[in-house]
């Protein structure tokens, strides 16, 4: 689909939620209501699929569902999601990112605009190659100078979060997503939840969200502790961390498997010395 | 409306959620009784969030298999308790005593009684499934999460495990054993055959209980081929459904005709794919067809096709539609349609036969009394001819009954045989082998004189489609011929006299049937024909060449004969009919002396022809000329008494010419000899006797008159010009006997064979030289199998005769046996 033609699809329906318009369906939570359409949330989540079809229900007489114990911002951005194909905080726009791609690399954002090797001009102002840049399909040729630490930067740019809350967000949008069964939300949570942990590993809120995580998903979901065990295994340091030690402590299984992780990455099973001493 | 725009604060997440126990005991009271509001149908305004919630939270909390149990436990009370009873209090005592026999209840309240527990049953399996897939909705958090994550079937699966287990398997009551699925398929099983008996049955309610039948299986892994339809239900359906069909066929061969059961039979097949669509499931269609098609066709095929209304019957009184339907049984069982082929060429056989001997009978006719010499003469004569005659007729008819026969089988073949490929084949090999019979030498002479017969006269007055017609009907039948070179030597003979005597109704039609043969079976076949016909053309032209030659030379004789003349190529036209049959040989034939005027004429074209073609020789055959002369009788007194001269055209024979014109030079009371009139024309005695017979004895063309006056002719007998000679017409034509085609007698048959045969002769060692010459070397046995083939399109040479014509050729040193071959060898000498 052509970018206009997408964008003009999505603003169609997010008028929808906007307006309320053809609502067929109202949402509660939290005291407060949700004109939406049962057609678009039941595409979503099967969860909303049977209930507005379960025959013996109050639901499916009513034309109204209450969601008594769901926390109502995150319901928000699940309702926001289903008319919109993103939820906040959403992938920044170029400006955003640059800006916070500037300020993350200790550059001012118009002092890189004059930047006198031309390295600026070349790849931040430069439109496409910024795209390019940004994206992370920069290929550096022998024109391109641009200092290393921006490489890193680069590659995880589009990812930004703005703050370490976001881990907590996101950990919560993923849980409400696997209760209802939306699947693509879930997809989308995952992905910004592990973006946000590049970033915000060395956080108090990794801790929080991560034990939001185990709890309220279960065992069989792989994904998410594993990206859980990786942020943790990238970076063996905050394991001094009091709330990470609890963690651990509480879910030993997760240790175990940081542990083997750790074996299976080659650096711990050399000989038993260093081990011995690890311990 | 979203109220509040903008980014809401997230709560911090509820520390200690993982210590906060979900309390089991108390949710699943809150679930169970929701379920069994579903069960009894009482719900109503049931919050489906909460009840989703809770299933949700059990499994989040790691009780998943806790609820999975408890459900399934709920399932299985309800099953056993509640809805078992149910179907208990369906069972009227009716229902469950015919189970075991047919006892005194009657077919309609059977009926009834089935079908209330078959609705009953349907009732329960449809709640059943009705309220399991509302649990499934409720208990997909479990399904999803922990039925997954321990390969547990689906919650609705299970219920469904259950609903075998717990009703179809269960006793009929607490003292029987029988469980309701034998009850169930027994009561399906009975109004089937209600419905085989006439009755009308509620085919929607059975299908059903086949659905749900389909829909469970016997194992708990659901393999396709567990399906309790296909274990439980199918085998007994094909089972009783086979005894049901021994049963009727064997009564229907005992009472109805062999039309009325492949009717049946085609009914019932066709009844039970209907069943199957309708009432049961299409996978059992090709089974039961199977079943079907094995007791209703297979053992009795041979029997129905054998009996008095069979085959035979059938055939004989054009029973189109019956022979439809036991070709298409017959094709069910056998794609070869062996019996149905069997019968029909049996028939063809029979009735080609009859045509035969019918053939035969009629020209073995006892031959009407002998000629006497005092009767008329030509009564006799007459006599004689209406027995060739008759011989022709029969000849002919044998034909056309042969090609009502081919009628009558392509008919059946296109409507009742659906044009199947292999009975054509079977069809064509037994008229073939009829036509063909040796017990039926005639049928190539028949077929030539067939077509002599509709060249001569026919095909007059018909139109170019009805002529073409005639023509493939016989070319139709020389296909069958399997010695086409005898039929090629008879209608070359017929040909030959066609075209000499200018018999043929249409040289374009004779073109036509050449054009025909040539296409079906080959240009050498024709290539003789074709030269008959390039000979009468340029017979044509020499004589219209002749014509201006001699216009050319000036004097115009007013006495000048014209000369009509056919040069024949001696290779290509049949010497034997044209010399005379059984006569004197062609070398042999005295020459005829012709009258001064005549010998000129001949002379002078033989001159022109020499100029034309030097180094032929040219034979006269005065036998097969004929002449018109201008005669002149003397005054005789008239009606009114006046005295006229009377001029006759007379179209007559060559040899007649010859012998009137002796009279010309004799006085008008004087006589001529038999003898003498021979001695002074020098035409042979056979000949001879024939035209004076045609000339003094016939009443209408009595020109001459003979002493004594009698039939025969005899040596001494003296002949007069007859001066009182009355003719009717101005023309008179002076036919002379056997001049037309005429079926041959058994002695010119047998001359033919033999010449035939002689031929054969040639043609067999022709074909050996060919192929020993290309191969050098070859055992006896492939040779003759080669020889054979390739003499396929002319003829069926007879193993011995090939034979022969081997030993004949290494007698003459053509060919030498290899001494010391593991097998019977030859090798070509160049």
């Amino acid at each position: 689909m052509a970018d206009a033609a997408l964008t003009g699809f999505v603003e169609a329906i997010k008028g929808l939620l906007r307006t309320g318009a053809h609502s067929d369906l109202i949402v509660t939570c939290g005291g407060e209501t949700f004109n939406l359409h049962k057609n678009i949330v039941a595409a979503h989540s099967e969860f909303f699929a049977k209930a507005v079809t379960f025959q013996v229900g109050k639901e499916a007489e009513d034309g109204e569902i209450e969601l008594p114990e769901d926390e109502l911002a995150i319901v928000k951005l699940m309702v926001q999601y289903f008319y919109e194909a993103d939820y906040d905080p959403k992938f920044s726009n170029l400006e955003d990112r640059l800006a916070d791609f500037c300020q993350r690399c200790g550059y001012e954002n118009g002092k890189l605009c004059s930047d006198p090797d031309g390295v600026a001009s070349h790849c931040l102002w430069g439109q496409r190659q910024c795209l390019n840049l940004i994206s992370g399909d920069h290929q550096c040729g022998d024109a391109c100078r641009a200092p290393k630490p921006w490489k890193k930067c680069i590659n995880d740019v589009c990812a930004v979060s703005r703050t370490a809350a976001d881990l907590i967000t996101h950990a919560k949008v993923y849980v409400l997503a696997d209760k209802y069964a939306a699947s693509s939300l879930k997809d989308l949570a995952v992905d910004k939840f592990y973006h946000a942990t590049l970033y915000w590993w060395d956080d108090a809120n990794f801790a929080v969200a991560a034990r939001c995580l185990l709890e309220n998903t279960p065992d069989s979901d792989e994904y998410i502790r594993e990206i859980i065990r990786t942020t943790l295994s990238d970076h063996m340091s905050i394991l001094k961390k009091h709330e990470i030690a609890v963690l651990l402590g509480d879910y030993r299984d997760l240790a175990h498997d940081l542990l083997l992780e750790r074996v299976s990455r080659g650096d711990w099973d050399r000989d038993g010395t260093s081990n011995e001493e690890g311990e | 409306m979203i109220a509040g725009r903008g980014r809401q604060r997230i709560r911090p997440p509820r520390r200690g959620l993982h210590g906060d126990e979900v309390d089991f005991e108390n949710t699943w009271v809150t679930i169970e009784a929701a379920f069994r509001e579903i069960h009894t149908k009482n719900a109503s305004r049931l919050s489906y969030e909460e009840l989703y919630r809770h299933a949700y939270r059990i499994v989040l909390k790691k009780k998943g298999e806790q609820l999975y149990k408890n459900v399934h436990d709920f399932e299985k009370g309800w099953l056993s308790r509640e809805v078992r009873g149910d179907i208990q209090q369906l069972l009227s005592p009716n229902l469950l005593a015919h189970a075991q026999s047919v006892a005194s209840t009657t077919a309609n309240e059977r009926r009834v009684s089935g079908e209330k527990f078959l609705k009953g049953l349907k009732q329960a399996w449809g709640d059943h499934q009705v309220c399991m897939s509302m649990l499934a909705d409720v208990l997909m958090y479990m399904d999803r999460v922990y039925c997954q994550d321990h390969r547990r079937p689906s919650i609705y699966t299970t219920a469904m495990v259950l609903f075998r287990d717990e009703i179809l398997k269960s006793p009929l009551s607490a003292t029987e054993e029988r469980i309701i699925l034998g009850l169930l398929n027994h009561v399906i099983l009975e109004q089937i055959q209600m419905e085989r008996d006439g009755d009308v049955i509620d085919k929607h309610l059975i299908k059903s209980c086949v659905h749900m039948l389909d829909g469970l299986h016997a194992d708990d892994l659901e393999s396709e081929d567990q399906r309790l339809y296909h274990v439980s239900f199918e085998k007994e359906y094909l089972d009783t459904s086979r005894d049901f069909y021994r049963a009727e066929s064997e009564l229907m061969l005992r009472e109805s005709d062999a039309g009325a059961y492949c009717k049946r039979a085609k009914k019932r097949i066709h009844e039970e794919e209907d069943r199957c669509r309708a009432t049961l499931m299409e996978s059992t269609s090709s089974k039961i067809r199977e079943v079907v098609e094995a007791e209703l066709i297979q053992g009795r095929i041979r029997e129905l096709v054998e009996m008095d209304s069979g085959v035979h019957f059938m055939i004989d009184n054009d029973r189109l539609e019956e022979l439809n339907l036991i070709y298409d049984l017959n094709a069910r069982v056998d794609e070869r349609k062996s019996e149905v082929t069997r019968s029909i060429q049996k028939r063809i056989m029979e009735l080609g036969t009859e045509i035969n001997n019918e053939a035969l009978a009629a020209s073995q006719a006892p031959a009407p009394a002998p000629p006497l010499n005092t009767d008329g003469g030509d009564k006799s004569k007459q006599a004689q001819e209406k027995n060739v005659n008759l011989q022709t007729v029969a000849a002919i008819k044998w034909v056309e009954d042969v090609l009502g026969l081919k009628d009558k089988f392509d008919r059946i073949w296109r409507q009742s045989f659906e044009s199947d490929s292999l009975l054509d084949t079977a069809m064509f090999n037994s008229f073939r082998d009829f036509i063909n019979s040796t017990a039926f030498p005639r049928s190539s002479e028949n077929i030539s004189l067939f077509i002599d017969e509709n060249m001569k006269k026919g095909i007059k007055g018909k139109t170019e489609m009805e002529i073409d017609q005639v023509l493939d009907k016989a070319i139709t039948l020389i296909k069958y011929v399997q010695d086409k070179d005898l039929f090629e030597r008879y209608y070359k003979k017929h040909l030959c006299r066609r075209l000499i005597m200018n018999k043929s109704v249409s040289n374009e039609v004779e073109k036509q049937m050449i054009e025909k043969m040539k296409q079906e079976l080959g240009p050498s076949f024709t290539s003789k024909l074709d030269a008959m016909f390039k000979d009468m053309s340029i017979s044509a032209d020499l004589t219209s060449g002749y014509k201006r030659h001699v216009e050319g030379l000036g004097d115009r004789d007013p006495k000048r004969i014209d000369l009509s003349i056919s040069v024949l190529t001696k290779m290509t036209w049949p010497m034997e009919s044209i010399n005379g049959s059984g006569e004197s040989q062609e070398g042999n034939r005295p020459k005829c002396n012709f009258p001064p005027a005549v010998e000129k004429v001949r002379r002078g074209f033989e001159q022109y022809y020499a100029e034309k073609h030097s180094g032929r020789e040219l034979t006269w055959l005065p036998n097969m000329g004929t002449a018109d002369i201008k005669a002149v009788f003397p005054k005789v007194p008239q009606k009114d008494g006046t005295f006229k001269e009377r001029r006759h055209e007379l179209n007559v024979s060559t040899y007649a010419m010859v012998v009137l014109l002796l009279f010309n030079e004799l006085p008008a009371d004087e006589c001529l000899t038999f003898e003498e009139i021979q001695a002074q024309t020098n035409i042979p005695k056979n000949d001879l006797v024939r035209n004076l017979q045609s000339l003094a004895v016939a009443p209408r063309t009595r020109v001459l008159l003979k002493e004594p006056m009698s039939k025969e002719v005899k040596p001494t007998d003296k002949f007069y010009f007859n001066e009182g000679f009355k003719g009717n017409f101005v023309k008179i034509k002076v036919g002379v006997v056997s001049s037309g085609n005429k079926v041959e007698s058994d002695q010119q048959r047998k001359e033919t064979e033999k010449k035939n045969d002689d031929e054969r002769n040639f043609v067999i060692e022709a074909a050996v030289v060919r192929i020993m010459k290309q191969r050098k070397e070859l055992p006896h046995q492939k040779l003759v199998l080669e020889t054979i083939s390739q003499l396929a399109s002319q003829f069926k040479p007879e193993v011995t005769m090939i034979k022969k014509r081997i030993e004949s050729l290494i007698e003459r040193e053509y060919l030498e046996r290899i001494e010391g071959a593991a097998v019977d060898s030859y090798r070509y000498l160049a």
